[in-house]
C-alpha cells in the first residue's frame, strides 16, 4: 500500500506543477540581444546606430574589391593587375564584358543597400527619441549624407536605381521598387546633401574624438560633385567657395606623405573612411590588401588595380605625383622592402600601399588600418577651377589649377610649371588632365570620364571594349531583377 | 464370459492398446473427427451401478456387462483391487468412469475394441537444448508445461532440464521466436530448433508513447531490427539506415568522419536559403528511449535494439509540432531475467575516396591554361610561368593530401537481471582516420539501462548514455584546393625547401594548408532519463519519466606563424576556443489505460502531459601571440591580453504540450487510432503560440473476414488510411523581435579608436508560425505463404502549408510563412525469407518509394525563391510555382559554335559568343538570348529511390548485401563553373573544343564566369553497392570446448561500388535545401573495408 501512497503524491505533485507553471514558462525571450524597440529609445541608440552606418564604408563590398573594379580597373589609368585570368569577374570590368552575372556588380549593389537601410534606421528611427536636439540632429544629418553617398555611387554605376527610403515593411510584403530615373535618383542624393549641409558641424566643431565623421565641408563637397556630374556650375562655385572661405581645410604640404599613414585626417582631407589597426583586429578593411604588390614580400597582397602605361605616361616630366602613386617593379619602397625586378606586373598602386614599418592587425593584411581617401581638398579646388572655367572665370580657374600644381611641385623650380591658358577649352583640358594625376588612383577616374562626356573616345584609345550609350553603367545583377519579380529594368544593351 | 480373460497377459495387452493409439495418431488422424463422435456414443450410454465398498475391479465388471465393452487395464496401475463405493442410476458410462477413476489418476480412453484405462500421468525429467535456427543455444526461452504454472528458462547454452507428466506437451516460446509446443510422449530428451516468428502479426512495434501489436498499427511506420544495423562497421547509426526503409532518404553528403548524413523522410518539405537552419529545417526528431534529440552520434550501433521510422500524420501527430518531418524512435538494448549475456564486437579496417577525379597534370595544365588566358582576354601576353622545371606529370595533390584511414571499434556489452531486476551496460570505442590526412574522429561510449521492480506495481528505472567525441578537423577548403591547385608546382619549394607556391594562381598550397591546421573539437553528453511506472489500477498505468540531454563542445583552434605565399601566410599566432553547451530538460507525464471488454473490443486510452526547456550557450575567446612549440600551452591566458577577443550568446525555448490518443480495434479487424496533440512553443508570439495537431487513423484487416479466410491465401491483409496535421517547429525561433545587431563598429578621433556601432540589420516580420503538414496516407499491408512473402505499398500526400522561407526583399531578406509544397509517392516494400532447407536461409528485402516534390503556390506574388550560390556570382536554383523545391535555372545548350558563320548568325548571348563556346538555346524565339530563355534544367530531388537488401546463411556461413540506388535527379557540378584564379582543370577538359578538335560537346576552355547553364547539369542516378558482407561462424561444438558461446569473423566492404554516369566525385551529394544538389569540393563519400568479430559469452 506504501507505493500507492507515493503514486497519489508523484500524480499529484506532477499536477500542481504543470498547473503553476503554465503561466510564465512559455515566456521566453532572445537571450543577449537587444530588441529594436528598446534600442531606439536611448540616445546611445542612436549614436550607435549610427556608427553602424560608418561601419558598412569599411565593407569589403562597398569600398574594396567591387569598388576598385569599378571605379578604377574600368578606366584607362588602371589594368586589372593579378595574374592573367586570376578574378575574371574583375577582367570582365576591365574589358567592359560585364553581365548581369558579374558578382563584383551584385556585391557592390547588395552592398550600398545594406548602407542605405543602416542609414534609413537613423533617418526614420532616431526622430522620435527622446535626447539631446543637437546631437539628434546631427546624427540624422550623418546619416543623410551616408545615404546620399550610398546612392550617389550606385548612380554613377548603374544609373537611376530603386529608392529606398522606408524601413522594412514589418508585414513582410516585398519592398522592391522600380527604378527611379537617374534625374530623380540625382534629386533624392542632392535632397539629402543639402540637409547635411544645414546641419552638420564643421569640422573644426567637432569635438577631437569624433574626427572622421562627416562635416558640413564633407557634405557641401560631396553635394558639390553631384552638381558637377549634373554639369550645374554654378552651384558646384558656390559650395567649393563656400568650402574654401571655411578655412578649414588647406592643402597638406607634402603629397608623397598624403597617403601614408602619417597623412591621415590631414588639413586635406575632407572625406575618408577611417580604418584602424586596433590590437584586436576588426578596424581594418581590405582596401591595401587586394592592390598591394603581388610579391613575396612582407607587404604583399593580391595585386589589383595597377597603374596603367597610359597613367605613367600621363605624368609632367618629372612630376613627383608619379613616384608618390606608382610602385614600379624593383622599386626600394623605403620601409625596408624592395620589389622584385620579376614580377607579376610592373607597377603597383602606391596610395593603397600599407608600408611595413606601419602596425599590423593580428588578422594580417586583410584588415590594414588605412584610411579610404574619398573626398580631399584638392579636388574641391579642382571642382572650384572646372567651375570657374565653365562660367568663364578663368583666372580663379587657374589660381585653383595651379594651387595644386604648386604643391605637387613642392621645392622643386623646374617641374610642373604653372599653366597660364585662359582660353576656355585649353583650360578644360588642363584641368581634366590635373584631375587625372593629381587623383590618380583614387577611383574618380572612370565616373570622370563619364561625366565629361568623352569615356567612349578615350577609353576605346586604350583598347577597351567601350560601347557609346551601354557602358556608361554597368548591368544590373540579374539576381536583384529577378528578386524584385522583374520591377527592376535592366540597362540598355545587356 | 470373463472379459479380462479374454485378454491377453496384462503386459501385453497394455502394450497393444498403446501401440493402437499410436497408430490412431499417425495414420488416422485424417478420420479424427468421426473418433469422437463413436467414443461420445460409448460414453453416453447410461449405465445403473451401486456399490458400496466393492473393488474396482468388480464394478468394471459390471459395467463391461451392461454396456458390453472391454476394459483394458493393468490391475496394478489402475489400484484394480481398491474398494469404491458408487451410486449412479441411469448415468452416462463417461460420468461412472470418472468417478471412479480419477481420484487415482487414471484416465479412459475408447479405441476399436473396447476402453483402456490407463495413469494420467508419470512424472519424468526431460532435459534438452534449445537451438536458434543458425544452431546456437538460445538461452533465455521460456519451457512451461501446456496448461500449467510448471515451467523453467534455458540456461546461456539453450539448455534446460523439466519434470514433467510424461504425456505432457512443452510449450518453448521466446520474444522474436515461433512459439512450439512438443508432445512429451514419455521421452526424457528433447532438442528442438527455434525458428524466427514468421507470424509477423504478432510482433510488436514501438510507437510515440507506446507500444502497439503490429497488426494494430494504422499509420505507416518502417521498422529495423538490431541485427541490420550493426552489421555495417560505422560509426553513425543513421548511415546504417540507409536503404532500409521505404519512403526514407538518407544522404551521405560528407566523407568526413563523424559527420551526419541528411535525413529526409517523404521528401523536401521545407525551403531555407541560408544559416544554420537549413538542415534543421528537414531533420527528423530522433527519440532515444522517449527522450528528444537532434542526433544520434552519441550512441553506438550495437547498443540499438531497434528503430522504428513513423512517416504518417497518425503516428506523427502525437509528436505534434514536432512532427512534420518525421519521427526516429530508437529503442536501445535492455536487460532479461536471466543470466547474463556477454558479448564483444570488434572490427577494424580502412576508408579510402571512393572515385576520384582525374585532373589534368603538369604539362597538360600549361596547355589548357595558356589557351584558357588567351581565350579569356586575346592577346594576353603573360602566359603560364613555371619555375623552369619539366613539367612531366606534376604533382597529383590529391595524393598528397589523401590517406588510407585507419577504423577501429571495439564494444563491450554484458546484460541481464533477475526477477526484479534487469540490466544492460555497454561501453565502446570507436576511432576513424578520415580520407583526409589528420583527420580523424575517436567516441568514447557508455550506456547503462537498468529497471527495478519495486513492487508487483511499481517499476523505476534509468537509460542513460554519456559519450565523449574528440576530432581532429580539416579546413574544409583542403579537399577544394587540391582540386584546383596548380599540378606543375611542386609541393617543396626545391632550392628553400619551404612550401612552395604558385605564380600562377592564389590557390593555397594544400599540403601547407594541412601542415599548419590545428583543429581540434571535443565534446561530452549525457543524455538519458529516468522513470517511474505504477499500475494505479489494474488496466491503468501511469508514467512519468524525466529526461535530459546535456552536452558541451569544446573547439580549439590554433594558427601557428607561418609564410607560404602572399595569399597563404599568418603572420601573427592566434589561437581561438569556443565552448558550447546546450542543456535540455524533458519531463513527460503519461496515463495508459488499456482494456478489453467482451470478446471483441480492445481500448487502449492515452493521454499525457509534458514540458521541455532547452538552453544552449556559446563562449569563445580569441588571442595572439600564443608559442606554437608546445600545444599545451595553448591556452588563452598565454596569449596576448591586448587584442583579446571575446564573445558570448544563448538561446533558450520551452515546449509544453498536451496529448492524447485512443486506439481501438473491434474483432481484431476493424481499428481506429484517433491522435491530438497541444503544443505550446515559446519561439513564437503569444497570440501564436498554441498549435493543435490531430489524426484519424483507421484500419481494416480483411484477412480476419471470413470471406478472406476462405480464400486461404492471405496470411495478412490490411488496408489503412490516415489522415492528419503535424507541425514543423523548426523555423526561426523569436522573429516576432526585431532585434539589433552587434559588432558593427566604427573608427573616429585621432587614436582610432572603436565606437560601438549596433543597428537592426534584418528585416522581420511581426508574426511567423510553425509550417503546417496535412498528411494523407493510404496503404496496404499483405502477406503470404506463412507470411514468407509480405508486401506491403502506401501512397502518400504531405502539404506543407504555411512554409517558412527566407523571402529576399529589396534589401536582404526575412523569414515568412509563404507558400505551399506538396510531396506526393508511393512507396512499396517486398520481403522474401527463403524457407528453412539442409541449413540453407535466406532473405530479402527490397523497397522502392517514389516522390514528387511541387511548389503549389508561394505568397509574396509566386515570387521564386532564388539560392544554390557558388560563390562566383552564379545562383543556380529557383524554387517556384510547379517547380519542385531547388530546380536548377539557366541556359539550356544547345551545341558548340563550329563555324565563324554559325558565330555570326546566332543571336547575341549573354557571355558573348565565340568558336567553341556554348551555344544557348533561344528558348523563346524571339531572336534574342536573354535571362527570359533561361529554363528549369532539372531537379536536385529524386524522384525514383529503391534498395535491395538480401541476405542468406549456409552451415555457419553467412553473406548480405544491400544495393541502393536513385534516379531522376540532376547534380549541378559546380566545382567546375568556379574559376577565379587559373585553377586546374579536369582532365575530361583535354576533350575540349578547338579547331583542330570540334568537339561537340565540350567548349573552349576559358576563365570567363560560366553563364549557368545545362552544360554543368548532370544526371544524379545512381547504384550503389552499400555494404557486402561475409561472415563465418565457428561451429559451437568447438567454441564451446573453449567456454565461449559463439564466434563469428566477418569482413565487409562499405560503398565498394558505385554505378553513375555523374562525373563527380560521389553523386551523393548534400547541401541545403534550396541549394542542395551543387557538388563545391566536399569531402565525398568514402568506400570502407573491415574485418571484425563478434564473440559472445
Amino acid at each position: 500500500m506504501k507505493a500507492k501512497h507515493y503514486i497519489i503524491a508523484l500524480a499529484s505533485l506532477s499536477l500542481s506543477m504543470a498547473v503553476s507553471s503554465c503561466q510564465d514558462f512559455l515566456d521566453t525571450q532572445p537571450l543577449g540581444e537587444e530588441l529594436s524597440e528598446n534600442f531606439f529609445a536611448t540616445s546611445d541608440g542612436a549614436v550607435q546606430a549610427t556608427n553602424a552606418i560608418y561601419n558598412q564604408l569599411r565593407d569589403f563590398s562597398v569600398h574594396t574589391f567591387s569598388f576598385i573594379g569599378i571605379a578604377s580597373v574600368a578606366s584607362d589609368d588602371a589594368d586589372k593587375g593579378s595574374t592573367p585570368g586570376d578574378a575574371p569577374a574583375m577582367g570582365e570590368l576591365d574589358n567592359f564584358t560585364a553581365t548581369a552575372a558579374n558578382g563584383l556588380l551584385d556585391g557592390f549593389w547588395q552592398g550600398h543597400y545594406l548602407g542605405i537601410a543602416r542609414a534609413n534606421q537613423v533617418i526614420l528611427r532616431v526622430p522620435d527619441i527622446a535626447m539631446d536636439d543637437a546631437l539628434k540632429a546631427r546624427l540624422i544629418a550623418e546619416a543623410r549624407f551616408l545615404r546620399a553617398y550610398f546612392y550617389f555611387n550606385l548612380v554613377r554605376t548603374y544609373g537611376g536605381v530603386p529608392i529606398i527610403d522606408e524601413l522594412p515593411p514589418r508585414d513582410g510584403s516585398n519592398s522592391s521598387r522600380a527604378r527611379a530615373t537617374r534625374e530623380q535618383t540625382y534629386q533624392f542624393i542632392i535632397d539629402d546633401l543639402n540637409a547635411a549641409v544645414e546641419v552638420l558641424p564643421v569640422r573644426s566643431g567637432y569635438p577631437a574624438a569624433d574626427l572622421g565623421r562627416i562635416t558640413k565641408g564633407a557634405a557641401q563637397g560631396m553635394l558639390a560633385k553631384v552638381y558637377m556630374y549634373q554639369k550645374n556650375w554654378a552651384q558646384v562655385l558656390t559650395l567649393t567657395d563656400a568650402i574654401i572661405a571655411s578655412g578649414e581645410y588647406s592643402l597638406y604640404n607634402n603629397y608623397n606623405l598624403l597617403f601614408n599613414l602619417e597623412g591621415e585626417n590631414s588639413s586635406e582631407s575632407i572625406f575618408e573612411v577611417q580604418c584602424a589597426t586596433l590590437p584586436q583586429g576588426g578596424g581594418g578593411s581590405q582596401y591595401a590588401e587586394v592592390q598591394s604588390p603581388r610579391a613575396p614580400i612582407p607587404t604583399g597582397g593580391w595585386g589589383f588595380n595597377t597603374p596603367s602605361e597610359d597613367l605613367n605616361n600621363a605624368y609632367e616630366t618629372d612630376d613627383p605625383r608619379r613616384q608618390a602613386t606608382i610602385i614600379y617593379a624593383g622599386e626600394n619602397l623605403g620601409d625596408g622592402v624592395t620589389i622584385p625586378t620579376v614580377i607579376d606586373n610592373p607597377r603597383y598602386n602606391q596610395k593603397a600601399y600599407v608600408r611595413a614599418t606601419d602596425p599590423r592587425s593580428p588578422n594580417g593584411m586583410g584588415d590594414s588600418g588605412k584610411n579610404i581617401r574619398i573626398l580631399r581638398y584638392a579636388d574641391v579646388l579642382l571642382m572650384n577651377a572646372e567651375a570657374a572655367n565653365e562660367q568663364g572665370s578663368s583666372a580663379k580657374a587657374l589660381t585653383d589649377l595651379n594651387l595644386v600644381r604648386k604643391r605637387a611641385r613642392g621645392t622643386s623650380t623646374t617641374v610642373l610649371p604653372d599653366v597660364t591658358t585662359t582660353e576656355q577649352t585649353a583650360l578644360r583640358q588642363a584641368i581634366w588632365r590635373e584631375r587625372r594625376v593629381e587623383l590618380a588612383m583614387e577611383h574618380d577616374r572612370f565616373w570622370d570620364l563619364v561625366r565629361q562626356g568623352r569615356a567612349g573616345t578615350v577609353l576605346r584609345a586604350v583598347g577597351k571594349n567601350f560601347v557609346d550609350g551601354k557602358n556608361e553603367v554597368f548591368p544590373i545583377p540579374q539576381n536583384r531583377i529577378d528578386i524584385s519579380g522583374g520591377l527592376i529594368a535592366q540597362n540598355p544593351g545587356y | 464370459m470373463s472379459p479380462l480373460l479374454q485378454i491377453p497377459p496384462l503386459g501385453l495387452r497394455f502394450q497393444r492398446a498403446l501401440l493402437l493409439q499410436l497408430l490412431g495418431i499417425l495414420f488416422f488422424t485424417g478420420i479424427a473427427s468421426a473418433r469422437p463422435a463413436l467414443a461420445q456414443e460409448v460414453l453416453k450410454q447410461p449405465v445403473t451401478v451401486q456399490a458400496n465398498n466393492e473393488t474396482v475391479k468388480a464394478l468394471l465388471s459390471q459395467l463391461e456387462v451392461q454396456t458390453n465393452t472391454h476394459f483394458m487395464y493393468s490391475p496394478q496401475v489402475i489400484g484394480a483391487t481398491r474398494r469404491v463405493s458408487v451410486k449412479a442410476i441411469n448415468q452416462p458410462l463417461g460420468e461412472v468412469l470418472r468417478t471412479i477413476l480419477s481420484p487415482v489418476a487414471v484416465k479412459y480412453e475408447v479405441v476399436d475394441n473396447g476402453i483402456v484405462l490407463q495413469p494420467t500421468q508419470a512424472d519424468i525429467t526431460v532435459a534438452g537444448r534449445v537451438l536458434d535456427e543458425k544452431g546456437g543455444g538460445l538461452p533465455g526461452v521460456n519451457v512451461v508445461v501446456k496448461g500449467t504454472a510448471n515451467g523453467t528458462q534455458t540456461d546461456a547454452e539453450g539448455n534446460y532440464t523439466l519434470t514433467v507428466p510424461d504425456n505432457a506437451t512443452l510449450t518453448f516460446s521466446f520474444i522474436g521466436y515461433n512459439t512450439q509446443e512438443v508432445p512429451v510422449d514419455g521421452r526424457t530428451a528433447i532438442n528442438i530448433t527455434m525458428g524466427a516468428d514468421t507470424k509477423t502479426l504478432n510482433e510488436v512495434v514501438v510507437v510515440g508513447y507506446g507500444t502497439q501489436r503490429k497488426a494494430d498499427v494504422t499509420g505507416a511506420i518502417g521498422s529495423v531490427k538490431a541485427e541490420e544495423i550493426a552489421n555495417r562497421p560505422v560509426a553513425n547509426a543513421e548511415q546504417a539506415l540507409q536503404g532500409k526503409i521505404a519512403g526514407v532518404t538518407i544522404t551521405s553528403n560528407s566523407g568526413a568522419p563523424g559527420a551526419a548524413p541528411n535525413i529526409r523522410i517523404r521528401g523536401v518539405t521545407s525551403v531555407r536559403t541560408a544559416g544554420d537552419d537549413n538542415n534543421a529545417a528537414n531533420q527528423p526528431l530522433f527519440v532515444v528511449d522517449g527522450m528528444f534529440t537532434n542526433n544520434i552520434q552519441f550512441l553506438s550501433p550495437y547498443d540499438i535494439a531497434s528503430i522504428e521510422v513513423l512517416k504518417d500524420a497518425s503516428s506523427l501527430a502525437i509528436y505534434g509540432v514536432r512532427g512534420a518531418n518525421g519521427v526516429i524512435i530508437v529503442t536501445t538494448k535492455k536487460g532479461k531475467s536471466g543470466k547474463a549475456r556477454i558479448s564483444l564486437n570488434a572490427y577494424a579496417g580502412y576508408q579510402e575516396i571512393a572515385k576520384q577525379v582525374k585532373m589534368a597534370n603538369a604539362s597538360e595544365y600549361q596547355t589548357l591554361l595558356n589557351e584558357a588566358i588567351l581565350n579569356t582576354t586575346p592577346n594576353a601576353t603573360q602566359l603560364f610561368r613555371g619555375p623552369g622545371y619539366d613539367y612531366g606529370n606534376g604533382v597529383n595533390w590529391f595524393d598528397e593530401v589523401l590517406q588510407k584511414g585507419f577504423i577501429q571499434d571495439y564494444q563491450l556489452s554484458a546484460s541481464g537481471g533477475s526477477e526484479k531486476s534487469t540490466y544492460s551496460i555497454s561501453g565502446g570505442y570507436n576511432k576513424q582516420q578520415g580520407i583526409v590526412k589528420g583527420q580523424d574522429f575517436e567516441r568514447i561510449n557508455f550506456r547503462v539501462n537498468n529497471e527495478y521492480k519495486l513492487t508487483d506495481r511499481v517499476r523505476v528505472g534509468a537509460n542513460i548514455a554519456v559519450s565523449r567525441i574528440q576530432e581532429n578537423i580539416t579546413p574544409g577548403s583542403v579537399f577544394g584546393n587540391a582540386y584546383n591547385a596548380d599540378p606543375a608546382q611542386q609541393v617543396f619549394n626545391p632550392t628553400t625547401g619551404n612550401y612552395s607556391y604558385s605564380l600562377n594562381q592564389n590557390v593555397a598550397n594544400p599540403v601547407a594548408q594541412l601542415a599548419y591546421n590545428n583543429e581540434r573539437n571535443k565534446g561530452g553528453r549525457l543524455i538519458g532519463n529516468v522513470f517511474g511506472e505504477a499500475n494505479l489500477l489494474k488496466n491503468l498505468t501511469f508514467r512519468t519519466s524525466f529526461g535530459t540531454d546535456l552536452g558541451y563542445t569544446e573547439n580549439r583552434v590554433y594558427a601557428p606563424v607561418y609564410f607560404v605565399s602572399q595569399n597563404q601566410r599568418n603572420d601573427r599566432s592566434r589561437l581561438g576556443r569556443q565552448t558550447s553547451t546546450n542543456s535540455t530538460w524533458l519531463w513527460e507525464n503519461t496515463l495508459t489505460y488499456d482494456t478489453q471488454f467482451g470478446d471483441d473490443h480492445r481500448l487502449t486510452l492515452l493521454a499525457g502531459y509534458t514540458m521541455q526547456r532547452d538552453q544552449n550557450e556559446n563562449l569563445f575567446g580569441q588571442r595572439n601571440d600564443v608559442p606554437g612549440y608546445d600545444d599545451d600551452l595553448w591556452y588563452l591566458n598565454v596569449g596576448n591580453a591586448q587584442g583579446n577577443i571575446a564573445n558570448n550568446s544563448a538561446s533558450e525555448y520551452a515546449f509544453q504540450s498536451g496529448l492524447a490518443r485512443a486506439n481501438y480495434a473491434f474483432k481484431d479487424r476493424y481499428l481506429v487510432t484517433a491522435t491530438f496533440r497541444a503544443d505550446g512553443s515559446s519561439r513564437f508570439s503569444e497570440g501564436d503560440r498554441w498549435g493543435y495537431f490531430p489524426a484519424l487513423g483507421l484500419g481494416w484487416r480483411l484477412s480476419e473476414e471470413d470471406f478472406i479466410k476462405d480464400l486461404g491465401v492471405f496470411d495478412n491483409l490490411k488496408l489503412r488510411a490516415s489522415y492528419g496535421v503535424v507541425g514543423n517547429v523548426n523555423v526561426p525561433s523569436y522573429q516576432y523581435y526585431a532585434r539589433i545587431n552587434n559588432g558593427l563598429n566604427a573608427i573616429f578621433g585621432p587614436g582610432e579608436s572603436l565606437n560601438i556601432g549596433k543597428t537592426e540589420t534584418n528585416p522581420t516580420v511581426s508574426q511567423i508560425r510553425w509550417e503546417k503538414i496535412n498528411q494523407l496516407d493510404i496503404g496496404f499491408e499483405t502477406g503470404f505463404l506463412d507470411n514468407r512473402l509480405t508486401f506491403e505499398a502506401d501512397y502518400f500526400d504531405r502539404r506543407t502549408n504555411d512554409l517558412v522561407t527566407q523571402v529576399p526583399v529589396a534589401v536582404g531578406a526575412l523569414f515568412r510563412n509563404i507558400g505551399t509544397v506538396d510531396n506526393k509517392g508511393f512507396e512499396f516494400t517486398l520481403g522474401w525469407r527463403g524457407d528453412v532447407k539442409e541449413a540453407f536461409t535466406y532473405g530479402i528485402n527490397a523497397n522502392l518509394s517514389t516522390l514528387r516534390n511541387n511548389i503549389v503556390s508561394l505568397g509574396n506574388g509566386g515570387q521564386p525563391i532564388i539560392g544554390g550560390s557558388l560563390g562566383n556570382g552564379n545562383v543556380v536554383t529557383r524554387t517556384g510555382v510547379g517547380t519542385s523545391i531547388g530546380e536548377f535555372y539557366g541556359f539550356d545548350v544547345e551545341g558548340i559554335f563550329q563555324t565563324a558563320d554559325e558565330v555570326a548568325g546566332a543571336p547575341n548571348q549573354p557571355g558573348g559568343k565565340a568558336l567553341g563556346e556554348l551555344r544557348f538555346r533561344d528558348v523563346n524565339g524571339d531572336g534574342v538570348i536573354d535571362q527570359n530563355d533561361r529554363v528549369s534544367l532539372g531537379s536536385p530531388i529524386p524522384n525514383l529511390t529503391y534498395a535491395l537488401n538480401t541476405n542468406a546463411a549456409y552451415k555457419g556461413f553467412d553473406i548480405a548485401v544491400d544495393v541502393q540506388g536513385v534516379s531522376g535527379n540532376k547534380i549541378y557540378n559546380g566545382k567546375k563553373a568556379v574559376r577565379f584564379t587559373n585553377e586546374n582543370f579536369e582532365a575530361s577538359r583535354l576533350d575540349r573544343w578547338t579547331p583542330a578538335n570540334p568537339s561537340t560537346s565540350e567548349p573552349r576552355v576559358s576563365n570567363v564566369i560560366p553563364q549557368v547553364s545545362s552544360y554543368f547539369v548532370e544526371s544524379g542516378a545512381f547504384v550503389r553497392f552499400r555494404t557486402i558482407q561475409l561472415g563465418y561462424t565457428i561451429p559451437r561444438a568447438i567454441t564451446e570446448s573453449f567456454g565461449v558461446g559463439g564466434i563469428r569473423f566477418y569482413v565487409n566492404a562499405l560503398n565498394p561500388f558505385t554505378f553513375t554516369n555523374y562525373s563527380g566525385f560521389s553523386p551523393e551529394v548534400g547541401g541545403n535545401d534550396a541549394g542542395r544538389g551543387i557538388e563545391l569540393n566536399v569531402v565525398p563519400v568514402t568506400r570502407s573495408y573491415n574485418a571484425g568479430v563478434n564473440i559472445s559469452l
